[in-house]
This record gives C-alpha cells, sequence and structure tokens, in this order.
C-alpha cells in the first residue's frame, strides 16, 4: 500500500508560483507591461529574481484568462487590445450576472446588501470624480459579492476569470455603457435586491448588458458565410 | 509602440498538443479513472517524449480541472467531488442556456436543418455528443460566433462529459433526451426563451443527477 500523502503542498514553491504571477498580473492591468509587449523568459527572470518554472506556470495561468498570449517556439507577449475579445468577455460576465441576480436575491442576506449599497455608492463617486479604473472595480465588486453570496463557487471562479479582461480594458468601456447610466442602473438593480424580487432584479441585469450583446451582432460577429465552415472550437 | 505580430498557424501539430489530446481523451473517455495517479515516467514510455511536454500538457489539464498536481508530491486525475461537480453542471448551463436564447434568433435555414437531422440520428442526439462539436451545441456555439465563451465551453465541458461517462446509471441521459428534443423543437420554430429554458432542463434537471448519484455511492463507501 503506498504511504498516505498529506494534502499540502510545499508553501514556498507555491507562494512564488502565485507571487510571481500577481506581479505579472497587476504589471499588465496597470500598463507597465504594455499590450503587446514580448515577454521573455530571461528578462522576467531577471525582473523577478525567480527561476524559470514558476514565470512558465504563471504565464500559463495569464493565458489561460487571456492577458498573456503563447505561440510555442515563437513568442510569449500580452496579449493586445482586442475590442471584440472585451466585448465577448462582457457579454459572457452579462450571463453569469443575470443568473446570479435571479437565483440568489430572493435569498440574499443583509450583510450583502450593505456590501452591494456600497459598491454601488462607490460606482456613483467614481463616476461623477470620471475616476474610470475606480469605477471598474466597484462595478465589478458590485456583481462579484452578489455572485459570492450564492453556494456557486464554479460560477464565481468563471466570473473572476472573466473580470481581467473587463478591468484591463477599462478605459474604452464607454462604447458599451454610459458612465452616469451605469451607477444609476446599478440603483435600480439594487432596489430590487433590496425587495428581493429575484426576476426583477435579473430582468434589469440583462437590460444592463443588452447593449453588449447589440454591439457584438453590429460590429464583431462575421458574416454568416464567413462562419460557415469555421472550427466550433 | 510594441509591433505587431501576424498570426500564423504551424501546420506541425506541436508535440505538447498531441500529448494534451492523448490525455485529454484518455481521461474523458474513462481509460484513466477519477482520483488515479499518474506519473511522468509512465507517460512519457507511453506517449513517446520527454519530460518537458508531459508537464506542460499536464499543467494545461490542471488548469481545466482535470488534473491536479501538488509539486514534488504527486500528480493525479481528479477525483470526482460531487459538490463541486454539481456547481460546474449548472454553471456550464448557464452558459449554453444564454449562448442558445441569444442563438435562436440567428439560426440559418441550414442550421435548422442541421438540428433536426441531429435530433433525427440517435448517435448524435444523445447527450454527450450533443455537447460536443459535432452535436447541437456546436451549431449554437458557431453561429453566435463569440470565441471566448466558446473558449469557456471548451475547457469546462471536458470535465462534465468525463463525469457523465463515468455516471453509475443512465438516468442522466434518460432525462435529457425530452429536453433536447424540446430544445430542438422550439429553436426551430425561433422561440429563443422556450428554448433556452430546455437547455436549462439539460443540466439542472438532467445532468446534475450525476452529482447526485456520485454523492449517494461516496456515502456508502464511508
Amino acid at each position: 500500500m503506498p504511504l498516505p500523502v498529506s494534502d499540502t503542498a510545499p508553501v514556498e514553491r507555491r507562494l512564488l508560483r502565485d507571487v510571481v504571477y500577481s506581479r505579472l498580473y497587476d504589471g499588465i492591468l496597470d500598463g507597465t507591461l504594455e499590450p503587446g509587449e514580448t515577454l521573455l523568459d530571461e528578462k522576467l527572470t531577471a525582473w523577478l529574481g525567480v527561476s524559470r518554472t514558476p514565470i512558465r506556470e504563471a504565464l500559463m495561468k495569464l493565458a489561460d484568462i487571456g492577458l498573456v498570449e503563447m505561440a510555442p517556439n515563437r513568442y510569449t507577449r500580452v496579449a493586445p487590445i482586442d475590442l471584440k475579445a472585451i466585448d465577448e468577455a462582457i457579454y459572457t460576465t452579462g450571463l453569469l450576472h443575470e443568473h446570479a441576480a435571479r437565483t440568489i436575491v430572493p435569498g440574499v442576506d443583509n450583510a450583502t446588501v450593505t456590501r452591494l449599497d456600497k459598491a454601488q455608492k462607490d460606482v456613483k463617486k467614481a463616476a461623477k470624480a470620471r475616476d474610470i479604473p475606480g469605477l471598474g472595480h466597484a462595478f465589478n465588486d458590485f456583481f462579484l459579492e452578489l455572485q459570492r453570496a450564492g453556494d456557486n463557487s464554479v460560477l464565481v471562479t468563471v466570473s473572476e476569470g472573466l473580470s481581467p479582461q473587463l478591468l484591463r480594458y477599462i478605459s474604452v468601456w464607454q462604447t458599451p455603457f454610459g458612465v452616469e447610466d451605469l451607477a444609476a442602473a446599478l440603483a435600480g438593480i439594487l432596489a430590487a435586491v433590496k425587495d428581493r424580487d429575484g426576476a426583477k432584479a435579473g430582468d434589469l441585469v440583462r437590460e444592463l448588458y443588452a447593449g453588449t450583446l447589440t454591439q457584438f451582432l453590429e460590429d464583431y460577429r462575421r458574416r454568416d458565410s464567413e462562419i460557415a465552415g469555421s472550427p466550433v472550437f | 509602440m510594441p509591433v505587431p505580430v501576424t498570426e500564423a498557424s504551424s501546420p506541425r501539430r506541436l508535440i505538447r498538443d498531441e500529448v494534451f489530446l492523448r490525455l485529454l481523451d484518455a481521461i474523458v473517455d474513462g481509460d484513466l479513472l477519477p482520483g488515479e495517479q499518474l506519473y511522468d515516467a509512465e507517460i512519457e514510455r507511453w506517449v513517446g517524449v520527454s519530460r518537458t511536454p508531459v508537464r506542460e500538457a499536464l499543467n494545461q489539464l490542471a488548469a481545466m480541472g482535470l488534473v491536479e498536481i501538488l509539486p514534488q508530491r504527486r500528480t493525479r486525475v481528479t477525483p470526482i467531488e460531487p459538490p463541486r461537480l454539481r456547481e460546474l453542471i449548472v454553471t456550464v448551463g448557464v452558459l449554453v442556456s444564454g449562448i442558445v436564447r441569444d442563438t435562436t434568433p440567428l439560426l440559418t435555414e441550414a442550421d435548422r436543418d442541421a438540428l433536426r437531422a441531429i435530433l433525427e440520428d440517435a448517435d448524435r442526439s444523445s447527450i454527450g455528443t450533443g455537447l460536443s462539436s459535432d452535436g447541437f451545441l456546436g451549431v449554437f456555439i458557431r453561429r453566435l460566433d463569440n470565441a471566448t465563451i466558446a473558449r469557456l465551453l471548451k475547457r469546462h465541458l471536458p470535465e462534465v462529459l468525463r463525469a457523465l461517462n463515468a455516471a453509475p446509471s443512465q438516468t442522466a441521459h434518460e432525462k435529457a433526451r425530452p429536453a433536447f428534443k424540446a430544445l430542438v423543437d422550439a429553436a426551430v420554430a425561433g422561440k429563443a426563451d422556450k428554448a433556452a429554458r430546455a437547455a436549462t432542463d439539460i443540466f439542472d434537471k438532467a445532468l446534475v443527477t450525476i452529482a447526485d448519484e456520485f454523492a449517494a455511492s461516496h456515502k456508502e463507501l464511508r
């Protein structure tokens, strides 16, 4: 019989990979690493002072959420800004948020309502101050708080995976949403949350995100003739 | 300004991808069982490649939740955990239901024909194939043309499918059949919301029974 193995990974190693991951993540979101910039292993090992393995692991994780692009033997680079991908990610996020509203709102606890209230006020303040990054974070928090109040951690993880697309490209965000309208829309959703009216909240979330689908269909989706024969995945 | 790099796809299938696909198929089909220990040396011999592409493929599978890597300890096929499986099924169902709702108005005559043909073909209308690129889901995903949501499904569907293949009974298959027919009928008739509800049923009523069954059998083992 094999000896039992305890379920804890060596701490140093796991931490290292996570530290590298968050350094790179932040660097991409705040623009230190520019869109399209080539990421060379030797430069990253020099910058972060760690070996190649944790860097490769972190890069694969970042590739997974669309912040890095890897073409083996050709390049590894910061993903260029891609308006189509942003629109797609926001649309997808909308589906998850709508579901959260419909299923979680009817039984939501008061502590969550308080957190949503705060996030909505932050969105309003940021909109007034034209603090677009702050607005993006608060907007994102509003829905993530709602999702965390539910019991589906996979849904939360998938939503979190889509967040960086939203946050990174926040400056081009005015297209799908008007900044002022955003605070008002969240106020409406918050009112439905306070009434524990899941159907109403869900409809309002759907309305809020409907613009991204319209824009996708008008600006980004290929014509049917181009779609024919293309691979599904 | 950074120089843009043109996309060129290499005709040569990379070794890493080859290893990845071999392992993926083995896990989804059940040749590698949930919880089974994976040894680098065995995989290297089995696929006939060196350690680096094996590790990269395993990392990719780990990101999909199919493999569990504890550095310097062990690597194994992720065991089926009923609570996580249930959450995953619901989450994938939310995405699929949304795709069905928003793609139904976009379906072409050829798509409607394809959906009808899939429904009539017993093999292709099984729920396993239904959720693959050859089945009904493929018709909707291709027509919507949203690469981000397609990538998410490509990543998460294998974990659902391997649980379906490992399921103790046929209950999920049986419960999915009427929902699947309802979906196709509604979509062909252009009824988006009705089709979306049927899609939700496939996940929330049929596929979740797999999670329930695994939960029950885990309880028995204890």
